[in-house]
């Protein structure tokens, strides 16, 4: 199997995905990244707190 | 004589209906034998009367026959909503009307019980304990013929929502699943009718509604566009397949590059963090508390992923894109963090035999796309087995192989592979937008697994 018959092969079956179960997906994973962000975020403010109070 | 739905549990159609021998109640021969079994003693002139009371009792059946099918259909047209009434709408109703008929079964077969308990205890006669188990069946009867019609339309309805060409409703998804963890007992359908599982059911299905936005089919035409676009988008660059969202006006596409963007800047500022704070005992304990909220969030990705396709065809791509993106990008240390996060469903796809036909592990065995075969398989499992610590990428160690020493050799080995892996999947396109998005995905992953696990297994 080449290349592009692999290639291929895995677009046949992404295309398999319904239209919803993409636009799912994506909020889906767009979601759980928000979440991240935000425990990214408070992460970094209390690492700054800690720089602050280490500085003190 | 206790009324219990019973049929095949895997068979909706049969459910909500009685057995063949009790559906004419006591007017039959074989319950007539039976309740003589249970009342010995009867005299003749006993067993005449019961036989008058009985025959008194066909002829007002017959009388009411045809005034009961008419009170049916009227019940029915009260029940039925309004013309505007969609279809989750009407299985929300029917399901709930199934659930109100159990819970009348339960009441009648109570009251047949304090009736028997009565005629034992002599509190009444036998004619006053038939008579009452002759008014409870007639009840039944009517009853159970409106709910046969209602189940029956119900599970029409089911079926037709639940046809391969269309995405269920999360309703009709709720109920068939529902149904299916329902189990055999009798007792376990009663609670999956009941009010409390309706009420969940239903709370279930709205949540699924608030998370699932119903996007329109894409024509052959926008097919087309995508399948294009997607084959010119054959580089390695994630930069280009993010582009890919850019080109296409997808709501979803542009809120996720946003995210992935903010994340990408979240992750650039928790590598500027310095060094004397993030590893001070304090800044070891926040970490320590953010690596397990970070993980739960990555998990859930990750289970959400094998949650939603079935046929793990999802996952094989996602997991391949999220692979390919870390190891060339970040190295072979932030790929043992982020497989270290992966979930046990993610876990036991990867040990799957049947993944020998699949490209994955071709490349893993041989360093390049070759067909797949057993022997494919069987050489990636002889690979993976001499490196003993499942933390560190073995898809098919055991917790007690994690234990062995590591041999250099194995090591090297492992690493060479990984990297050929790597490279291989580098070089394919990853097409799809889903899959581009999993290796941008997969990319901060990657440092989330270096910044945090990292530190974790340190």
């Amino acid at each position: 199997m080449t290349q592009g018959e692999i290639q291929k092969k895995i677009t046949q079956v992404m295309e398999k995905l319904s239209p919803e179960q993409q636009s799912e997906l994506l909020k889906v994973l767009s979601g759980s990244i928000s979440n991240i962000n935000k425990d990214l975020e408070e992460y970094i403010v209390q690492m700054k707190a800690l720089e602050i109070k280490q500085k003190m | 004589m206790t009324k219990e739905t019973i049929g095949d549990p895997n068979d909706p159609s049969t459910w909500g209906l009685v057995p063949e021998e009790q559906e004419e109640g006591v007017l039959q021969e074989g319950n007539e034998t039976t309740q003589k079994s249970e009342f010995t003693l009867e005299t003749k002139e006993e067993a005449d009367a019961r036989v008058e009371q009985m025959a008194e009792q066909v002829t007002k059946q017959d009388e009411t026959e045809q005034s009961d099918a008419t009170q049916i259909e009227k019940n029915r047209e009260e029940l039925s909503a309004s013309p505007n009434e969609s279809s989750d709408e009407k299985i929300l109703r029917l399901w709930e009307e199934g659930g109100k008929f159990i819970d009348y079964m339960n009441d009648i077969n109570k009251q047949e019980e304090v009736a028997k308990k009565r005629f034992e205890d002599g509190e009444i006669s036998e004619a006053e304990y038939i008579d009452i188990e002759n008014r409870l069946n007639e009840d039944f009867q009517l009853k159970r013929k409106e709910a046969d019609i209602g189940i029956n339309e119900l599970n029409e309805l089911l079926k037709h929502a639940s046809k391969d060409d269309q995405t269920p409703s999360p309703l009709v998804q709720s109920i068939l699943q529902a149904r299916i963890n329902a189990g055999a007992g009798f007792s376990q359908r009663k609670s999956l009718f009941s009010e409390e599982h309706s009420k969940q059911i239903l709370a279930h299905a709205k949540q699924m509604e608030g998370e699932i936005i119903q996007e329109p089919e894409l024509s052959p035409q926008d097919k087309e566009t995508i399948s294009e676009v997607a084959k010119e988008l054959s580089g390695e660059n994630l930069d280009d397949l993010l582009d890919w969202f850019k080109a296409n006006n997808s709501e979803e596409g542009k809120e996720l590059i946003g995210n992935i963007e903010n994340l990408q800047k979240n992750l650039a500022e928790v590598d500027s963090l310095p060094k004397e704070v993030t590893e001070s005992v304090e800044g070891k304990e926040i970490s320590k508390l953010f690596t397990e909220k970070i993980g739960n969030s990555v998990k859930k990705v990750f289970d959400y992923l094998s949650e939603i396709d079935k046929e793990d065809v999802l996952i094989v791509s996602a997991s391949a894109g999220i692979l390919a993106a870390i190891v060339p990008i970040l190295g072979l240390h932030d790929l043992h963090g982020v497989i270290s996060m992966l979930p046990d469903s993610v876990s036991h796809f990867l040990q799957k035999p049947e993944l020998a036909g699949n490209p994955l592990w071709s490349i893993v065995s041989d360093g390049h796309v070759t067909m797949p075969s057993m022997d494919n398989y069987m050489h990636s499992v002889d690979v993976f087995s001499n490196v003993p610590d499942v933390t560190q990428g073995n898809p098919f160690a055991s917790v007690s192989e994690a234990g062995d020493a590591i041999n250099q050799a194995s090591q090297i080995e492992y690493e060479q592979t990984m990297q050929r892996m790597a490279s291989a999947f580098g070089n394919l396109a990853f097409v799809p937008p889903i899959t581009a998005a999993a290796m941008s995905i997969g990319k901060a992953f990657g440092k989330i697994g270096k910044h945090f696990v990292g530190e974790k297994n340190n």
